[in-house]
């Protein structure tokens, strides 16, 4: 059985930078909270899908999954099998596509027109679910590689946000937090211990499916996202990761304090959450967390691409030594949790 | 060792309109046949596309797992039984994609059993503007449990074709359109021309298919490389599985015709041809199903599926 490693990592960020006090001028009602001092966010990106080349879910996972190939051993012809996780999927002009799959327009515009193809919809945790799917498919010999990627442009339903909430109580509020990006990850089989995933295993917890709803608006219209976010975040909720994470390595004898993490990337959900959940990861598993990698204050929330997104910047900063081991956690509605740990050595940008 | 179907169900007819009820009573009706509870499934795939209310977020999945009640709260439960679920989609085609991807959770041991269900209706969840010129798919939901056979039963490899230029179908919320009715709009529109290009999609597939397993000599000849052999097919117009039978040179009742349904049962079509197949006995006198779907893109997938167990059979 061939394990599988992140061969190659690519993104795209659009131009467009639109700080926070920017974003809260676009709020019908003014705000009475400070959304930087909640969310340690002071700016995102936001795509312009109204430029003559426009910026959206479709062209952005391309231009990532180009930056991706660019830096890449495989050809576009070479790839078996390309997974589309993005929540948005929004093209053409601000329609949100059920079919055909954004996986096959986008294996069409890249020229990898004989890779199998779908789309993978799991909320934030989008590309993890596509890297766990192509990791599985990899180990059992049906692909020898991949493209998970992911075009997300989000920040719509910041803007219906803006419009439409009342207060910081409102459900809409956790909407303010994201921004735009698309990232693309090339997975193939391992070669050596240098570059390898290790573990990745995720889990849905069904009983709190309800609270964190994305939804075209009944009001002023676009997509919307309407979460509870008391309930989202109870640490009951942020006890899930932990407490499975430490079962799954339990079951093979291991324990998390033995696997030697370097770093960690957490659900980029904002400053505050990043460090509960650090902080419920460390009273859990009873050891010091590792190092925690963030985008948060220039990225925002970016949704699906997150993880991927904090990884190709530390790279890009030289922040991760050749053969560190790292963990990401997801956090998504559903309510999604798990972990992927990899090493990662000739992984470059 | 092959991916197998262990048991399948077709969501009762109802006037809910929801995808997410259609697909939880078709999988909480597949689970009960197999003997089997909620906490006996490890992952739960929903290829469904058209949705309650155009929810984008969270998965489908989820939303249908809580309601057949697969791992609600880890936390506080006794056994502790961990369960994953996510949205595939590929249009009709997204069964295939979720037997190639389930099949490898099986195949490496991530998973004992993996539930796919499937469900459209119309985002208003009025049932009677599904099956429509507007709007031409049916509301409707099926399941389909996957395990490992012990023997050479199951699905062979998914082959996949796709093809240039236009999508033939395209289905998706007009935001700036809708405005205020997002949630109960939906465009799809078919190009003119698209039924004939997806029956040549479907026959190319099937050459393609029997070349990939059985070489090119059986490609040439489809009529008898699918001798002993029934065609089960997605289902976007209501002739379009006999016409596939005739351009392929095969008796009319050579493939499934799905019954009883208003519309295109899209992505769960090829779950319907098979249970109804079954139903009506005609598994019998076959030795593998061709499993067939042709969708938007346009793409195609297609896997032939061994009846019988017996290797012999299966390396004709």
């Amino acid at each position: 059985m061939h394990n599988s490693r992140l061969e190659s990592i690519g993104v795209y960020l659009p131009s467009a930078v639109m700080s926070t006090p920017e974003l809260l001028t676009r709020m019908e009602k003014t705000p009475e909270f400070d959304l930087f001092k909640i969310t340690g966010m002071a700016e995102r990106r936001v795509a312009d899908d109204t430029a003559d080349v426009p910026e959206d879910c479709l062209t952005m996972a391309v231009s990532a999954a180009r930056d991706c190939l660019d830096r890449s051993r495989y050809a576009p012809d070479e790839i078996d099998i390309v997974i589309s996780c993005s929540i948005s999927r929004t093209t053409d002009g601000r329609r949100h596509q059920f079919e055909p799959s954004f996986a096959h327009r986008i294996a069409q515009e890249l020229g990898a027109t004989s890779a199998i193809h779908f789309d993978v919809s799991n909320a934030c945790a989008g590309m993890m679910t596509g890297v766990y799917l192509l990791d599985r498919m990899i180990r059992s010999g049906e692909v020898r590689n991949g493209l998970v990627l992911s075009g997300e442009h989000i920040t719509p339903i910041a803007f219906t946000a803006a419009r439409e909430m009342e207060d910081s109580r409102d459900p809409q509020f956790a909407s303010l937090s994201v921004g735009d990006s698309a990232v693309a990850a090339l997975v193939d089989r391992a070669t050596d211990d240098a570059d390898v995933i290790h573990d990745i295993e995720l889990m849905t917890c069904s009983e709190y499916s309800h609270l964190c709803l994305g939804m075209p608006s009944d009001d002023t219209g676009d997509l919307a996202m309407y979460t509870n976010n008391q309930m989202m975040h109870a640490e009951d909720r942020l006890s899930l990761w932990p407490t499975f994470h430490r079962d799954k390595l339990a079951d093979d004898g291991r324990r998390f304090a033995d696997e030697g993490y370097d770093f960690v990337v957490q659900h980029q959900v904002g400053s505050r959450f990043i460090d509960f959940m650090n902080n419920v990861g460390e009273n859990i598993f009873g050891t010091p967390m590792p190092q925690s990698l963030s985008v948060v204050e220039r990225f925002a929330n970016t949704a699906t691409t997150s993880h991927y997104l904090v990884l190709h910047q530390a790279l890009a900063e030289r922040r991760i030594p050749k053969g560190s081991k790292i963990l990401l956690v997801p956090a998504a509605s559903g309510v999604v949790t798990g972990f992927l740990s990899a090493t990662v050595s000739s992984l470059e940008v | 060792m092959a991916t197998v179907i262990t048991s399948t169900a077709l969501s009762p007819s109802d006037d809910a309109g929801s995808a997410i009820g259609y697909a939880a009573s078709a999988g909480s009706a597949c689970l009960q046949q197999a003997g089997l509870t909620p906490a006996d499934v490890d992952v739960l795939i929903n290829v469904g596309v058209y949705r309650d209310s155009n929810i984008s977020e969270p998965s489908v999945a989820a939303l249908i797992q809580k309601r057949i009640g697969i791992n609600l709260d880890y936390l506080h439960d006794i056994d502790r039984q961990a369960a994953f679920s996510f949205d595939l989609m590929n249009g009709a085609c997204g069964v295939l994609n979720a037997v190639q991807a389930g099949g490898s959770l099986l195949a490496v041991g991530s998973a004992r059993r993996v539930l796919v269900v499937s469900a459209d209706t119309h985002p208003s969840m009025d049932p009677t503007r599904a099956g429509t010129a507007e709007f031409p798919y049916a509301s409707t939901g099926a399941a389909l449990l996957l395990e490992r056979s012990d023997d050479a039963r199951g699905f062979g490899r998914v082959h996949h074709r796709s093809l240039p230029g236009a999508h033939g179908v395209n289905g998706y919320i007009p935001l700036n359109e809708a405005g205020s009715e997002g949630r109960n709009t939906i465009a799809v529109d078919r190009d003119g021309g698209v039924l004939e290009r997806m029956l040549d999609l479907a026959v190319d597939s099937v050459h393609g298919a029997l070349a990939a397993e059985y070489g090119t000599d059986a490609a040439a000849a489809p009529a008898a490389a699918l001798d002993r052999t029934l065609l089960i097919t997605s289902q976007p117009s209501p002739d379009f599985a006999s016409r596939l039978a005739k351009r392929l040179g095969l008796a009319s009742d050579a493939a499934v015709t799905v019954e009883g349904v208003k519309g295109d049962p899209h992505t769960s079509a090829l779950a319907y041809g098979f249970r109804q197949a079954q139903d009506a006995g005609r598994l019998a006198g076959h030795d593998r199903l061709l499993f067939l779907a042709v969708g938007a893109g346009l793409s195609s997938a297609a896997s032939l599926y061994d009846l019988t167990g017996d290797a012999e059979g299966a390396a004709r």
